[in-house]
């Protein structure tokens, strides 16, 4: 959700003009108490799901005993810390996670792009509506639901091995190899997101002044030539900032996807960081070795992001908050 | 002249082009859901000798009608029904308290608070710190597992807070002028502008919280709690055992596949139900989103 994010920051005169408007005076006549005791159950549910879990990530410091809790577990400084970087299967969930995200930003990445230019240039309504109704749909079932279709079709007794042997050919078990698991999670991202990917370009498209292309038709441009010429370079900011923001996010998106498609044969290609924090930590009980895994990644998780959005802000007066 | 010519047959090739991209990708969205519909209503024979493609042969109901009619299916989505209404319910509420607040321009609190909020989409405390918390609350195998940690999502919060702002401040000025509080204001005035927008955020939390299997597998270890997604799970792990797939028992009452397919449609029918409203709402929302902050 968060790549649809995308605000255009107003401009900073406007901001600083309604912030001096802002008086205290106004605060009073208005009733500051109530907004602030309306504030009051929001916030106080965010501090208890989202704070009180960030102070529970003083286990990393720790030799956490679930038994023993917080206070009584012993206190071993950065232990933790030495044993996840010398860990050779975290450097191999890290290198899946980005091989994985690197892949689907390669793959994936320009397919929404194509799927808006297309259905932009559909000059049917009933057509353009109807396409766009079927290729948003699968963003809205479950990664499980995307598994099971992914099974009915590439699984032992799946269509598509139905037909190999209908052929006379020997059956492939696609979801067990691991050279193909990450084609497998790419494909199906494809599947489950391009279409709803396309609306931000759609929207995108939709804002472009039609003169432009008025005017180019009379000067004879071809179809493809204002696609080239005026669609894309219009675009292009719109494409740069989700591209970065996909950058952003590379270590934190795709775990829900992975553990419902992945299985132990595929370990070696397809096990990320989430699936491997989820299975050491809450599997093995593991718990400050997982949660150091899950803290950093989270951290410089958050570097990147703030990194992206610092590079959008800064030379494209855009920002993701 | 010639170039005039070559400019139309060059129209031509691309709209052919963007025809047949178009014509895969909508084949490609939709042939999976067209094999699930074809499996969960062949006979069992059909499935199990692999001769279903895209319409069902030896046309039955018997395997869906098993299949909506097992305990465990009805139990899961009874877990799943109950979630998603009440999750809806208070992510609606708690959207809607944190979001008006920080809509209001006077309000003191407003910066600080829109930090703390965005905070927590860039950092998240990671799997097992939630998870000590939710033991810690007594929480694990309770569905307040699978509500409490979806129920406030920033991102929409933001999204309904882009609303209020964009209510014309004359509406509340004069309202205060004539004596109302600034409840009076919210209830009365704000929220009957913002239900529109609500019934698009509460149909994406419901899709959520019906698509979420995650804190499932995470919180719930007691199968008479588990939701529908991993009863799915379940069925799609079983189906996948390769002896009983390879031998095929042809006296078998259901084949592993139509089994299989039928709930898959049995989970995502709900979906398929409320598509159309989403479909008229998400676009808006998603383009207001992108927009405004």
């Amino acid at each position: 959700m968060e790549t649809q994010h995308a605000v255009r920051r107003p401009p900073r005169r406007t901001a600083a003009l309604s912030r001096t408007a802002t008086h205290r005076s106004d605060q009073k006549r208005f009733g500051n108490g109530e907004l602030l005791l309306m504030s009051l159950i929001p916030f106080g549910f965010v501090i208890l799901f989202q704070y009180v879990p960030m102070l529970g990530l003083v286990i990393v410091f720790q030799d956490f005993d679930i038994f023993q809790g917080f206070r009584e577990s012993e206190w071993v400084g950065f232990p933790n810390f030495a044993e996840v970087f010398g860990d050779r299967r975290f450097w191999a969930v890290l290198r899946n996670t980005l091989v994985i995200n690197i892949y689907k930003t390669i793959f994936f990445f320009p397919i929404p792009i194509v799927l808006a230019i297309v259905i932009t240039e559909i000059k049917n309504r009933f057509v353009q509506r109807a396409s766009q109704t079927i290729l948003y749909l699968p963003h809205f079932v479950s990664w499980i639901v995307v598994a099971g279709l992914a099974f009915t079709i590439l699984g032992s007794n799946g269509t598509l091995n139905q037909l190999r042997s209908a052929l006379g050919l020997e059956r492939v078990l696609y979801l067990t190899q691991p050279e193909l698991f990450r084609g497998i999670i790419v494909l199906t991202a494809i599947w489950k997101e391009s279409g709803w990917g396309s609306i931000i370009f759609i929207a995108s498209i939709i804002s472009i002044d039609p003169q432009l292309f008025e005017a180019a038709t009379i000067d004879g441009a071809s179809r493809l030539r204002r696609i080239i010429s005026i669609t894309i370079p219009s675009i292009a900011p719109t494409i740069v900032l989700l591209l970065l923001i996909r950058l952003g996010y590379i270590l934190i998106w795709g775990t829900e996807q992975v553990l419902a498609l992945y299985n132990p044969t595929v370990y070696e290609t397809g096990d990320v960081i989430g699936t491997y924090v989820f299975r050491t930590g809450l599997g093995a009980q593991r718990y400050s070795y997982s949660a150091t895994i899950g803290f950093f990644n989270s951290l410089v998780g958050m570097m990147m992001i703030v990194t992206a959005n610092a590079i959008t802000r800064r030379f494209m007066d855009r920002s993701i908050w | 002249m010639v170039t005039k010519r070559r400019t139309v047959v060059s129209d031509g090739l691309v709209s052919l082009t963007l025809g047949i991209i178009l014509v895969i990708a909508i084949v490609a969205m939709l042939y999976p859901f067209v094999t699930v519909v074809a499996q969960a209503f062949s006979g069992t024979v059909a499935n199990m000798r692999g001769e279903v493609r895209i319409v069902p042969r030896d046309f039955q109901v018997d395997t869906f009608v098993y299949v909506v009619g097992s305990s465990k299916y009805l139990r899961s989505l009874l877990i799943s029904v109950v979630v998603t209404s009440v999750g809806t319910l208070i992510a609606l509420t708690l959207t809607t308290l944190a979001a008006y607040p920080l809509s209001r321009r006077y309000f003191s609190a407003r910066k600080g608070l829109t930090i703390a909020y965005v905070f927590t989409m860039l950092f998240h405390p990671g799997i097992v710190p939630m998870y000590l918390l939710m033991r810690g609350l007594g929480l694990l195998n309770s569905i307040w597992a699978l509500i409490f940690p979806a129920a406030l999502s920033v991102y929409n919060m933001l999204i309904v807070k882009s609303f209020f702002e964009s209510t014309p401040v004359e509406l509340e000025e004069a309202a205060k002028i004539d004596g109302a509080s600034n409840m009076t204001v919210f209830s009365r005035i704000m929220l009957p502008l913002v239900v529109p927008t609500l019934a698009t955020i509460g149909l994406f939390y419901a899709v959520g919280y019906w698509n979420n299997y995650i804190n499932a597998l995470f919180y719930i270890t007691r199968s008479e709690l588990e939701p529908l997604q991993i009863h799915l799970r379940n069925i799609i792990a079983e189906a996948q055992q390769p002896d009983q797939a390879l031998e095929a028992d042809l006296s078998r009452r259901h084949s592993i596949q139509g089994i299989r397919a039928a709930t898959i449609l049995a989970s995502i029918l709900p979906i398929l139900v409320v598509y159309p409203y989403l479909q008229k709402y998400f676009v808006k929302g998603i383009q207001i989103g992108s927009v405004k902050g």
